[in-house]
Protein backbone atom coordinates (compact mmCIF):
# COMPACT_ATOMS: atom_id res chain seq x y z
CA UNK A 1 0.00 0.00 0.00
CA UNK A 2 1.52 3.37 -0.80
CA UNK A 3 1.51 5.96 1.56
CA UNK A 4 -0.66 8.46 -0.18
CA UNK A 5 -3.67 5.39 -0.46
CA UNK A 6 -2.25 4.90 3.29
CA UNK A 7 -3.03 8.28 4.38
CA UNK A 8 -5.95 8.63 2.44
CA UNK A 9 -7.56 6.14 4.35
CA UNK A 10 -6.55 7.67 7.93
CA UNK A 11 -7.85 10.85 6.70
CA UNK A 12 -11.44 10.40 8.99
CA UNK A 13 -9.27 9.17 11.85
CA UNK A 14 -6.84 12.24 11.54
CA UNK A 15 -10.58 14.73 11.77
CA UNK A 16 -11.32 12.64 14.78
CA UNK A 17 -7.86 12.55 16.71
CA UNK A 18 -7.80 8.68 16.46
CA UNK A 19 -4.74 8.37 15.34
CA UNK A 20 -1.63 7.07 16.98
CA UNK A 21 1.23 9.40 17.27
CA UNK A 22 3.43 7.77 14.59
CA UNK A 23 0.74 7.94 11.95
CA UNK A 24 0.08 11.27 12.97
CA UNK A 25 3.31 12.99 11.81
CA UNK A 26 2.88 10.41 8.50
CA UNK A 27 -0.46 11.99 7.86
CA UNK A 28 1.07 15.67 8.40
CA UNK A 29 3.67 15.30 5.87
CA UNK A 30 1.68 13.60 3.67
CA UNK A 31 -0.88 16.47 3.58
CA UNK A 32 1.83 18.92 3.10
CA UNK A 33 2.99 18.05 0.14
CA UNK A 34 -0.17 16.36 -1.51
CA UNK A 35 -2.94 19.04 -2.21
CA UNK A 36 -5.50 16.02 -3.43
CA UNK A 37 -5.50 14.64 0.10
CA UNK A 38 -5.53 17.97 1.66
CA UNK A 39 -9.02 18.75 -0.60
CA UNK A 40 -10.09 15.21 0.45
CA UNK A 41 -9.91 16.12 4.48
CA UNK A 42 -11.55 19.26 3.95
CA UNK A 43 -14.36 17.67 2.30
CA UNK A 44 -14.46 14.96 5.10
CA UNK A 45 -14.72 18.00 7.66
CA UNK A 46 -17.28 19.70 5.72
CA UNK A 47 -19.70 16.31 5.91
CA UNK A 48 -18.95 16.44 9.74
CA UNK A 49 -19.39 19.88 10.53
CA UNK A 50 -22.47 19.38 8.53
CA UNK A 51 -23.75 16.40 10.84
CA UNK A 52 -22.56 18.56 13.56
CA UNK A 53 -25.42 21.47 12.64
CA UNK A 54 -28.26 18.71 12.27
CA UNK A 55 -31.35 20.25 14.80
CA UNK A 56 -31.90 17.29 17.35
CA UNK A 57 -34.87 15.97 16.58
CA UNK A 58 -38.14 16.70 19.01
CA UNK A 59 -39.32 13.87 20.93
CA UNK A 60 -43.00 13.10 20.35
CA UNK A 61 -45.35 14.53 23.13
CA UNK A 62 -46.61 11.10 23.09
CA UNK A 63 -43.61 9.11 23.62
CA UNK A 64 -44.03 8.99 27.46
CA UNK A 65 -47.38 8.30 27.85
CA UNK A 66 -46.75 5.62 24.95
CA UNK A 67 -43.57 3.88 27.10
CA UNK A 68 -46.42 4.25 29.65
CA UNK A 69 -49.36 2.25 28.21
CA UNK A 70 -46.22 -0.47 26.89
CA UNK A 71 -44.88 -1.18 30.48
CA UNK A 72 -47.99 -1.26 32.49
CA UNK A 73 -49.37 -4.85 33.25
CA UNK A 74 -52.95 -5.52 32.26
CA UNK A 75 -55.63 -4.51 34.74
CA UNK A 76 -55.94 -7.35 37.39
CA UNK A 77 -57.69 -10.53 35.82
CA UNK A 78 -61.56 -11.23 37.15
CA UNK A 79 -61.40 -14.27 35.64
CA UNK A 80 -58.60 -16.90 36.89
CA UNK A 81 -59.14 -20.05 35.26
CA UNK A 82 -60.62 -18.19 32.04
CA UNK A 83 -58.91 -15.07 31.13
CA UNK A 84 -61.40 -14.37 28.41
CA UNK A 85 -64.84 -14.23 28.95
CA UNK A 86 -66.21 -15.34 25.42
CA UNK A 87 -64.33 -18.90 26.02
CA UNK A 88 -65.60 -19.25 29.53
CA UNK A 89 -68.91 -18.42 27.89
CA UNK A 90 -68.17 -20.75 25.45
CA UNK A 91 -67.56 -23.54 27.82
CA UNK A 92 -70.31 -23.38 30.01
CA UNK A 93 -73.02 -23.21 26.91
CA UNK A 94 -71.18 -27.06 25.88
CA UNK A 95 -71.14 -28.01 29.38
CA UNK A 96 -75.10 -27.24 29.37
CA UNK A 97 -75.85 -28.77 26.00
CA UNK A 98 -73.71 -31.87 27.45
CA UNK A 99 -76.47 -32.02 30.57
CA UNK A 100 -79.24 -30.97 28.98
CA UNK A 101 -79.64 -33.11 25.74
CA UNK A 102 -79.32 -36.73 27.37
CA UNK A 103 -81.96 -35.27 29.95
CA UNK A 104 -84.14 -33.99 27.44
CA UNK A 105 -83.76 -37.11 25.29
CA UNK A 106 -84.40 -39.72 28.19
CA UNK A 107 -87.37 -37.67 28.88
CA UNK A 108 -88.59 -37.50 25.23
CA UNK A 109 -88.04 -41.24 25.02
CA UNK A 110 -89.87 -42.02 28.58
CA UNK A 111 -93.02 -40.19 27.25
CA UNK A 112 -92.79 -42.43 24.41
CA UNK A 113 -92.44 -45.44 25.91
CA UNK A 114 -95.25 -44.80 27.99
CA UNK A 115 -97.39 -44.05 24.64
CA UNK A 116 -96.56 -47.39 23.31
CA UNK A 117 -96.20 -49.55 25.98
CA UNK A 118 -99.71 -52.19 25.65
CA UNK A 119 -98.35 -52.46 22.27
CA UNK A 120 -94.57 -53.07 23.43
CA UNK A 121 -96.45 -55.35 26.61
CA UNK A 122 -97.96 -57.35 24.16
CA UNK A 123 -95.51 -58.15 21.57
CA UNK A 124 -92.92 -58.82 24.63
CA UNK A 125 -94.44 -60.55 27.28
CA UNK A 126 -97.62 -62.05 26.08
CA UNK A 127 -94.97 -64.55 23.80
CA UNK A 128 -93.43 -65.19 26.98
CA UNK A 129 -96.34 -65.94 28.81
CA UNK A 130 -97.61 -67.95 26.53
CA UNK A 131 -94.53 -69.89 26.03
CA UNK A 132 -93.76 -70.31 29.84
CA UNK A 133 -97.26 -69.62 31.25
CA UNK A 134 -96.19 -70.68 34.85
CA UNK A 135 -93.82 -67.81 35.10
CA UNK A 136 -94.95 -64.71 36.61
CA UNK A 137 -92.65 -62.51 34.35
CA UNK A 138 -95.32 -60.99 32.22
CA UNK A 139 -97.38 -60.45 35.29
CA UNK A 140 -95.25 -58.89 37.14
CA UNK A 141 -94.09 -56.67 34.23
CA UNK A 142 -97.58 -55.86 33.43
CA UNK A 143 -98.55 -54.90 37.12
CA UNK A 144 -95.22 -52.78 37.51
CA UNK A 145 -95.63 -50.74 34.57
CA UNK A 146 -97.19 -48.02 33.25
CA UNK A 147 -98.86 -50.23 30.35
CA UNK A 148 -100.68 -52.13 32.86
CA UNK A 149 -102.67 -49.59 33.65
CA UNK A 150 -103.36 -48.64 30.14
CA UNK A 151 -104.28 -51.87 29.65
CA UNK A 152 -107.10 -51.28 32.19
CA UNK A 153 -107.85 -48.19 30.07
CA UNK A 154 -106.25 -45.18 32.11
CA UNK A 155 -103.85 -43.13 30.90
CA UNK A 156 -101.13 -43.53 33.87
CA UNK A 157 -100.21 -39.47 33.15
CA UNK A 158 -103.80 -37.94 33.41
CA UNK A 159 -103.82 -37.78 37.59
CA UNK A 160 -100.26 -35.78 37.38
CA UNK A 161 -101.78 -33.09 34.98
CA UNK B 1 -44.60 6.01 36.56
CA UNK B 2 -46.17 2.53 37.02
CA UNK B 3 -46.15 -0.26 39.45
CA UNK B 4 -44.74 -4.05 37.85
CA UNK B 5 -47.64 -6.03 39.03
CA UNK B 6 -48.02 -9.24 38.09
CA UNK B 7 -45.85 -11.04 34.97
CA UNK B 8 -44.10 -13.06 37.43
CA UNK B 9 -41.72 -9.89 38.62
CA UNK B 10 -41.80 -8.43 41.95
CA UNK B 11 -43.14 -5.03 42.61
CA UNK B 12 -40.81 -2.17 41.94
CA UNK B 13 -40.10 0.23 44.53
CA UNK B 14 -41.48 3.76 44.52
CA UNK B 15 -37.91 4.41 44.79
CA UNK B 16 -37.09 2.38 41.99
CA UNK B 17 -40.06 3.56 39.92
CA UNK B 18 -38.87 7.36 40.21
CA UNK B 19 -35.19 6.08 39.46
CA UNK B 20 -36.68 4.73 36.07
CA UNK B 21 -38.83 7.79 35.38
CA UNK B 22 -35.17 10.22 35.93
CA UNK B 23 -33.68 7.58 33.59
CA UNK B 24 -36.67 8.35 31.24
CA UNK B 25 -36.30 11.90 31.20
CA UNK B 26 -32.85 12.12 30.98
CA UNK B 27 -32.15 9.62 28.41
CA UNK B 28 -35.30 10.00 25.91
CA UNK B 29 -34.51 12.97 23.69
CA UNK B 30 -30.73 11.54 22.71
CA UNK B 31 -32.13 8.30 22.73
CA UNK B 32 -35.05 9.13 20.52
CA UNK B 33 -32.49 11.26 18.57
CA UNK B 34 -30.62 8.17 16.99
CA UNK B 35 -33.39 6.16 16.72
CA UNK B 36 -35.07 8.86 14.58
CA UNK B 37 -31.52 9.36 12.42
CA UNK B 38 -31.09 5.09 12.19
CA UNK B 39 -34.76 4.67 10.96
CA UNK B 40 -35.21 7.59 8.98
CA UNK B 41 -39.04 8.08 9.97
CA UNK B 42 -41.10 8.89 13.38
CA UNK B 43 -43.20 5.52 13.55
CA UNK B 44 -40.21 3.70 13.99
CA UNK B 45 -38.24 6.08 15.74
CA UNK B 46 -40.71 6.24 18.61
CA UNK B 47 -41.44 2.52 18.74
CA UNK B 48 -36.97 1.89 18.74
CA UNK B 49 -36.37 4.34 21.57
CA UNK B 50 -39.89 3.04 23.39
CA UNK B 51 -38.75 -0.53 23.44
CA UNK B 52 -35.57 0.06 24.76
CA UNK B 53 -36.94 1.81 27.45
CA UNK B 54 -38.94 -1.34 27.90
CA UNK B 55 -36.21 -3.50 27.95
CA UNK B 56 -34.34 -0.84 30.73
CA UNK B 57 -37.46 -1.76 32.52
CA UNK B 58 -37.30 -4.96 32.95
CA UNK B 59 -33.83 -4.94 33.63
CA UNK B 60 -33.86 -2.52 36.21
CA UNK B 61 -32.85 -4.66 39.27
CA UNK B 62 -29.58 -5.81 37.20
CA UNK B 63 -28.60 -2.06 36.42
CA UNK B 64 -26.14 -0.64 39.31
CA UNK B 65 -27.37 2.78 39.99
CA UNK B 66 -23.82 3.95 38.81
CA UNK B 67 -23.63 2.02 35.05
CA UNK B 68 -22.96 4.31 31.98
CA UNK B 69 -26.72 3.50 30.92
CA UNK B 70 -26.10 6.00 27.98
CA UNK B 71 -24.15 3.26 25.90
CA UNK B 72 -26.33 0.55 26.94
CA UNK B 73 -29.60 2.40 25.54
CA UNK B 74 -27.55 2.95 21.78
CA UNK B 75 -26.71 -0.63 22.22
CA UNK B 76 -30.40 -1.55 22.38
CA UNK B 77 -31.42 0.87 19.99
CA UNK B 78 -28.56 -0.21 17.44
CA UNK B 79 -29.47 -4.04 17.93
CA UNK B 80 -33.14 -3.24 17.75
CA UNK B 81 -32.72 -1.57 14.75
CA UNK B 82 -30.74 -4.44 13.30
CA UNK B 83 -33.73 -6.57 13.89
CA UNK B 84 -36.31 -4.54 11.96
CA UNK B 85 -33.99 -4.33 9.30
CA UNK B 86 -33.58 -8.11 9.09
CA UNK B 87 -37.62 -8.28 9.41
CA UNK B 88 -37.99 -5.93 6.66
CA UNK B 89 -38.01 -6.78 2.90
CA UNK B 90 -34.72 -5.65 1.62
CA UNK B 91 -34.46 -3.35 -0.69
CA UNK B 92 -32.07 -3.25 -3.13
CA UNK B 93 -29.81 0.01 -2.92
CA UNK B 94 -29.46 1.89 -5.89
CA UNK B 95 -25.72 3.44 -7.14
CA UNK B 96 -26.60 7.44 -7.52
CA UNK B 97 -24.47 6.50 -10.85
CA UNK B 98 -26.00 3.13 -11.61
CA UNK B 99 -28.01 3.70 -15.12
CA UNK B 100 -31.85 3.21 -15.43
CA UNK B 101 -32.83 0.57 -18.34
CA UNK B 102 -35.36 1.71 -21.13
CA UNK B 103 -37.14 0.43 -23.93
CA UNK B 104 -34.25 2.54 -26.12
CA UNK B 105 -31.33 1.72 -23.69
CA UNK B 106 -30.00 2.89 -20.69
CA UNK B 107 -29.99 6.57 -19.79
CA UNK B 108 -28.03 8.41 -17.07
CA UNK B 109 -30.02 8.74 -14.13
CA UNK B 110 -31.10 12.00 -13.02
CA UNK B 111 -29.47 13.36 -10.20
CA UNK B 112 -31.27 16.25 -7.98
CA UNK B 113 -30.42 19.49 -7.54
CA UNK B 114 -29.16 19.51 -3.75
CA UNK B 115 -28.26 23.39 -4.68
CA UNK B 116 -31.67 24.25 -5.19
CA UNK B 117 -33.87 26.01 -2.44
CA UNK B 118 -31.10 25.94 -0.13
CA UNK B 119 -31.89 28.58 2.90
CA UNK B 120 -28.90 30.91 3.84
CA UNK B 121 -28.72 30.77 7.62
CA UNK B 122 -30.55 27.61 9.16
CA UNK B 123 -30.70 24.08 8.55
CA UNK B 124 -34.29 24.07 7.26
CA UNK B 125 -36.60 20.80 7.42
CA UNK B 126 -35.55 20.33 3.64
CA UNK B 127 -32.06 20.36 4.19
CA UNK B 128 -32.68 18.32 7.12
CA UNK B 129 -34.72 15.98 5.51
CA UNK B 130 -32.04 15.66 2.47
CA UNK B 131 -29.25 14.72 5.21
CA UNK B 132 -31.32 11.70 6.51
CA UNK B 133 -32.04 10.98 2.92
CA UNK B 134 -28.86 10.96 2.54
CA UNK B 135 -28.23 9.21 5.50
CA UNK B 136 -30.98 6.25 4.90
CA UNK B 137 -29.01 5.73 1.18
CA UNK B 138 -25.91 4.88 3.09
CA UNK B 139 -25.59 0.80 4.15
CA UNK B 140 -26.80 0.47 7.87
CA UNK B 141 -23.68 -0.42 9.20
CA UNK B 142 -22.25 2.77 8.44
CA UNK B 143 -25.39 4.58 9.23
CA UNK B 144 -24.51 3.46 12.62
CA UNK B 145 -20.94 4.50 13.16
CA UNK B 146 -21.88 7.73 11.44
CA UNK B 147 -24.53 8.74 13.66
CA UNK B 148 -22.69 7.94 16.63
CA UNK B 149 -19.78 9.78 15.69
CA UNK B 150 -20.80 12.79 13.95
CA UNK B 151 -24.24 13.49 15.28
CA UNK B 152 -23.73 12.46 19.02
CA UNK B 153 -20.23 12.79 19.14
CA UNK B 154 -19.09 9.18 20.60
CA UNK B 155 -15.18 7.78 20.49
CA UNK B 156 -13.94 5.61 18.23
CA UNK B 157 -13.74 2.99 21.23
CA UNK B 158 -17.54 3.38 22.39
CA UNK B 159 -18.83 3.24 19.23
CA UNK B 160 -16.96 -0.14 18.99
CA UNK B 161 -18.60 -0.95 22.24
CA UNK B 162 -22.12 0.01 21.23
CA UNK B 163 -21.79 -1.74 18.01
CA UNK B 164 -19.90 -4.38 19.18
CA UNK B 165 -16.95 -4.00 16.16
CA UNK B 166 -13.69 -3.66 16.17
CA UNK B 167 -11.80 0.04 16.18
CA UNK B 168 -10.41 -0.46 13.03
CA UNK B 169 -14.29 -1.27 11.82
CA UNK B 170 -15.10 1.91 12.70
CA UNK B 171 -12.65 3.83 11.39
CA UNK B 172 -12.85 2.16 8.04
CA UNK B 173 -16.50 2.09 8.06
CA UNK B 174 -16.89 5.79 9.28
CA UNK B 175 -14.31 6.79 6.80
CA UNK B 176 -16.56 5.57 3.68
CA UNK B 177 -19.61 6.60 5.40
CA UNK B 178 -18.05 10.07 5.35
CA UNK B 179 -17.26 9.78 2.03
CA UNK B 180 -20.47 8.60 0.42
CA UNK B 181 -22.12 11.72 2.53
CA UNK B 182 -19.81 13.94 0.52
CA UNK B 183 -21.15 12.72 -2.33
CA UNK B 184 -24.22 13.55 -2.15
CA UNK B 185 -24.33 16.10 0.38
CA UNK B 186 -20.94 18.70 -1.09
CA UNK B 187 -22.97 20.80 -2.68
CA UNK B 188 -25.83 21.73 -0.20
CA UNK B 189 -22.65 22.28 2.03
CA UNK B 190 -20.53 24.09 -0.30
CA UNK B 191 -24.15 26.66 -0.83
CA UNK B 192 -24.31 27.04 2.79
CA UNK B 193 -20.66 28.15 3.39
CA UNK B 194 -20.54 30.13 0.07
CA UNK B 195 -23.23 32.38 1.44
Amino acid sequence: MSAHHRVHQQLSAYLDGELTPAELAEVRDHLAACPECASELEGLRAIKHLLRRLAAPVLPADFVPGLRARIEPPAPRRWVWWPRPAAALAVAALVLILIAVPMVRGHLDRLKAATVGPDLFVRSYVPAASADPFADRAFLALIHSDAGVRLMGEDPRRNRR
Amino acid sequence: MADARGHGRPAYTPEEVARFEALVTRYAGHVYAISYRLAGNEADAKDLAQEAFVRLWRSLRRIEPGAALEGWLYRVVTNLYIDLVRRRPKQRPQSLDEPIPTEAGERARERPDLEADVERTVLDRTIDRRIQDALMALHEDLRMVVVLSDIEGYAYEEIATIVDVPIGTVKSRLHRARRALRERLGPIHDDLTRR
